[in-house]
């Protein structure tokens, strides 16, 4: 148990680190860096150039050089990467990857061009018309015009690799990831909301190699700890990410545990199968057309809400809780269909308006205390 | 479409084709052709080129906007669950799918619906959702975000291949053969069309303008729906000729004011102050000669080109493309049309055309020295405008471009 326990804290401290994580990731490989900012950006490449990818997923609480570029009604996780930009945190970064994603991506991409100049910006442009069958071939040359982008940002410190190496580091990532998901739910006191969150948030700041060994031995012996008994309630979280600590908190607080996750920020990441033939990169864009239950990506039919009603059933969870990130124009469009699919399927749904300047989650614990008494008693 | 003699000036004209644009449309319906809903920047060539009955929401939400009739739809849509920081076109349009009913005009109900990304990602999420809604076909046209300074030629083909795509559904839906000639035909009548409102739209560089430039929010729902008929060709040839014969006449925009500020609007109307917005800009002498629409709706192109179509409908809209752009545009209109000031809506609806508003506003003062303000609303949710803080913002620009005249006069 204590070799388990130490695992766990030292993931979730790196987790909960990102500058530290960063540091010791970049000494210990001996790679520069390259930021990937939400949601979906195609990391091998940047592995195979021979950088460290990392992600840019916010993590400030105050706004104030950003506010020179973008108005407050933004997402703020975007507003936070402007800010770190501005402030000098992201210096060390030989480039960042911006996907446009969004309307708000698209401007981000614009304004740290010009805000955060020592960081050369590396457009990414993914199809929204995935099922088109020009979305292959588009993203193939895509591919091509990023590898050519980050070849001139690489220094001699880089390691590079074909990208059927580092392709084949992140399919053995997502794999220990998706048994760990899998495995989650028979040990929901030992990891919990939170525990869930930093281990599986710390793959953004660590090398996939290193990353992947460590948890590949933690998933080993949490495997090897009798099936735990939870008798609070299931939660299945959806929407772009959860990484506010008091929510985190106040689901613990409130006996509630995550059995999975349709989160950008998590398992969306690695949950995708990929697909069975083809070439490294024909896999690798096959992945991007074939991801499901990501609110930018257009998605004929919206599947999502049938998609998490699955995922719900098969996973025994008592309801979903969409985390509805403030000023997330492609969440806010999915929330209300995602709730009426899923009252159509019998699974309840809790919405949660938040983003990571949460500071007290007092408001959040009336709404999700009264859902769980009216929805789940 | 035109079922009468042509009224005598343009502005009877637009009335009338606005009028029956809707009323044709709504017999189309009954009589069981099929309607589309489509955004407002689309490759309207093939649907007309398939005869198709073509809505609009975009400017169906705006006249619904500037009848001051949204706040029930507004308010349909947030009790359907949708939050009030959404785009309010998609908010009073997804709640019109519903109630089926304005006081401004009714538009059928689609049969199927087009949904093109150059105007912003926001339509996909708001078309796919109506889509979902109403379980009808949606036909995808995306035209990626260009952060480079020229379009992607892998992203060219892309897009190509989709308008390709685009005509195989088109011919599934409608059970007919698409007609490539025809195709050529309405190609060259939107060129001509794009021609004629580009050159009337650019009378307004002359001194004083011959154009009130709030004019053009009117005649913009023309260009949209109608871009690839001989009727709105027509139409903007005669507004060109009207306001040639006030510049020979020595005519500006109003018969009651002189202009003495000339301005560039960026961002969409706050259509239901519309008239507030207008008349505290006149009542300071101040004319909006410009703005970033007229280049957004040239849609120009080789006539049978489909990748050079494609490009057009990439390349032309400012929204899709990259700050460098966004900037040389502005200079170039602020240079061509001798501007004095600039006003930008940060409207609470388009977060597209926003946040890149605050980097613009420094470049163009930087490179040409116009003064600008920003004054926040929105383009149909009357909640969310200010007609203190919007005058104050005018007054303000009113002394910094007074001032900027005075020192000119004295250099």
């Amino acid at each position: 148990m204590n070799t388990l326990q130490t695992m766990i804290q030292e993931l979730c401290q790196a987790g909960n680190c990102p500058a530290q994580t960063i540091q010791a990731s970049m000494t210990q490989t001996g790679k520069p860096a390259v930021g990937c900012f939400p949601l979906f950006v195609p990391e091998e490449l940047v592995y195979a150039a021979g950088f460290l990818p990392i992600g840019l997923w916010g993590g400030v609480s105050t706004f104030q050089k950003s506010n020179k570029y973008i108005q407050s009604f933004a997402c703020s996780i975007l507003r936070a990467n402007l800010e770190l930009g501005m402030s000098g945190q992201y210096d060390f970064l030989q480039a960042a990857l911006i996907p446009t994603q969004c309307d708000t991506l698209k401007c981000v991409c614009e304004n740290f061009k010009v805000a955060v100049p020592k960081v050369p910006v590396i457009g990414v442009t993914i199809p929204q018309n995935r099922t088109a069958p020009a979305a292959m071939e588009q993203l193939l040359a895509e591919f091509d015009y990023l590898t050519q982008a980050l070849a001139q940002v690489q220094t001699p410190a880089c390691q590079p690799m074909p990208l059927e190496e580092a392709f084949a580091i992140y399919e053995d990532y997502r794999a220990v990831m998706r048994e760990f998901v899998d495995t989650v739910p028979d040990y929901l006191n030992t990891i919990t909301p939170k525990v869930r969150h930093l281990l599986i948030k710390a793959a953004w700041f660590m090398d996939k190699k290193t990353y992947t060994e460590k948890m590949r031995a933690l998933l080993a012996a949490l495997k090897q700890q009798p099936k735990e008994e939870f008798t609070g309630k299931r939660f299945l979280l959806t929407g772009i990410m959860l990484d506010a600590q008091p929510v985190l908190d106040l689901l613990e607080e409130l006996h509630i545990a995550v059995v999975d996750d349709l989160l950008c920020h998590e398992s969306l990441q690695f949950r995708t199968p990929t697909r069975p033939v083809g070439t490294a990169a024909e896999k690798l864009a096959g992945r991007f057309l074939d991801l499901k239950g990501v609110s930018p990506l257009y998605e004929p039919g919206k599947p999502r809400g049938a998609q998490l009603a699955q995922l719900a059933k098969a996973r025994g969870a008592d309801a979903v809780l969409f985390c509805l990130m403030k000023f997330c124009d492609p969440e806010a469009f999915d929330q209300p269909l995602v709730k009426k699919d899923l009252a159509a399927a019998g699974v309840p749904m809790v919405s949660i308006e938040h983003d990571q300047l949460v500071e007290s989650a007092e408001q959040l614990r009336t709404r999700i205390q009264g859902f769980l008494e009216t929805q789940l008693a | 479409m035109q079922t009468q003699a042509a009224p005598r000036t343009s502005k009877q004209w637009v009335d009338q084709m606005l009028r029956d644009h809707y009323e044709a449309a709504r017999r189309a319906k009954q009589e069981g052709r099929l309607v589309c809903w489509s955004t407002s920047i689309a490759p309207q060539e093939l649907l007309t080129t398939m005869d198709i009955v073509t809505m609009y929401p975009e400017n169906h939400a705006a006249a619904i906007g500037a009848r001051r009739d949204t706040e029930t739809f507004i308010a349909h849509t947030e009790a359907m669950g949708y939050s009030s920081d959404l785009c309010s076109y998609a908010r009073v349009n997804l709640a019109y799918a519903e109630i089926q009913h304005s006081q401004a005009e009714n538009m059928p109900m689609p049969d199927f619906l087009l949904c093109t990304s150059n105007i912003c990602h926001t339509v996909i999420k708001w078309y796919e959702n109506l889509a979902k809604e109403l379980n009808i076909p949606l036909i995808m046209f995306d035209t990626p975000f260009n952060h480079t300074d020229q379009i992607q030629d892998h992203n060219a083909k892309y897009m190509a291949s989709q308008l390709y795509g685009i005509i195989e559904q088109l011919e599934e839906i409608t059970g007919r053969r698409f007609d490539h000639d025809r195709l050529r035909q309405v190609m060259e009548i939107s060129n001509e069309t794009c021609y004629w409102w580009k050159k009337a739209t650019e009378l307004a560089t002359a001194h004083p303008s011959p154009l009130d430039g709030f004019d053009i929010f009117n005649y913009m729902a023309i260009i949209v729906f109608a871009r690839g008929t001989t009727e709105a060709r027509d139409l903007f040839r005669l507004w060109h000729d009207e306001l040639q014969e006030k510049i020979r006449l020595g005519q500006g925009p109003w018969k009651d004011g002189e202009e003495k500020f000339r301005i560039l609007w960026d961002g969409i109307a706050c259509w239901p102050y519309l008239r507030y917005t207008y008349k505290t800009l006149k009542k300071l002498g101040i004319n909006m000669v410009t703005s970033t629409y007229p280049k957004s709706w040239t849609v120009s192109y080789d006539t049978g080109d489909i990748e050079g179509m494609a490009r057009a409908y990439s390349g032309n809209v400012y929204p899709n493309r990259n700050l460098h752009y966004d900037v040389e545009n502005m200079v170039n209109l602020a240079r061509k049309f001798d501007l004095d000031g600039i006003v930008f809506h940060s409207n609470r609806s388009c977060k597209l055309m926003d946040f890149r508003q605050y980097e613009v506003q420094r470049r163009i003062f930087e490179e040409c020295g116009v003064p600008s303000v920003i004054f926040d609303g929105d383009q149909t949710d009357p909640r969310l405008f200010s007609e203190a803080q919007y005058e104050t913002r005018i007054q303000a620009l009113a002394e910094m471009m007074a001032e900027s005249k005075k020192g000119a006069a004295a250099r």
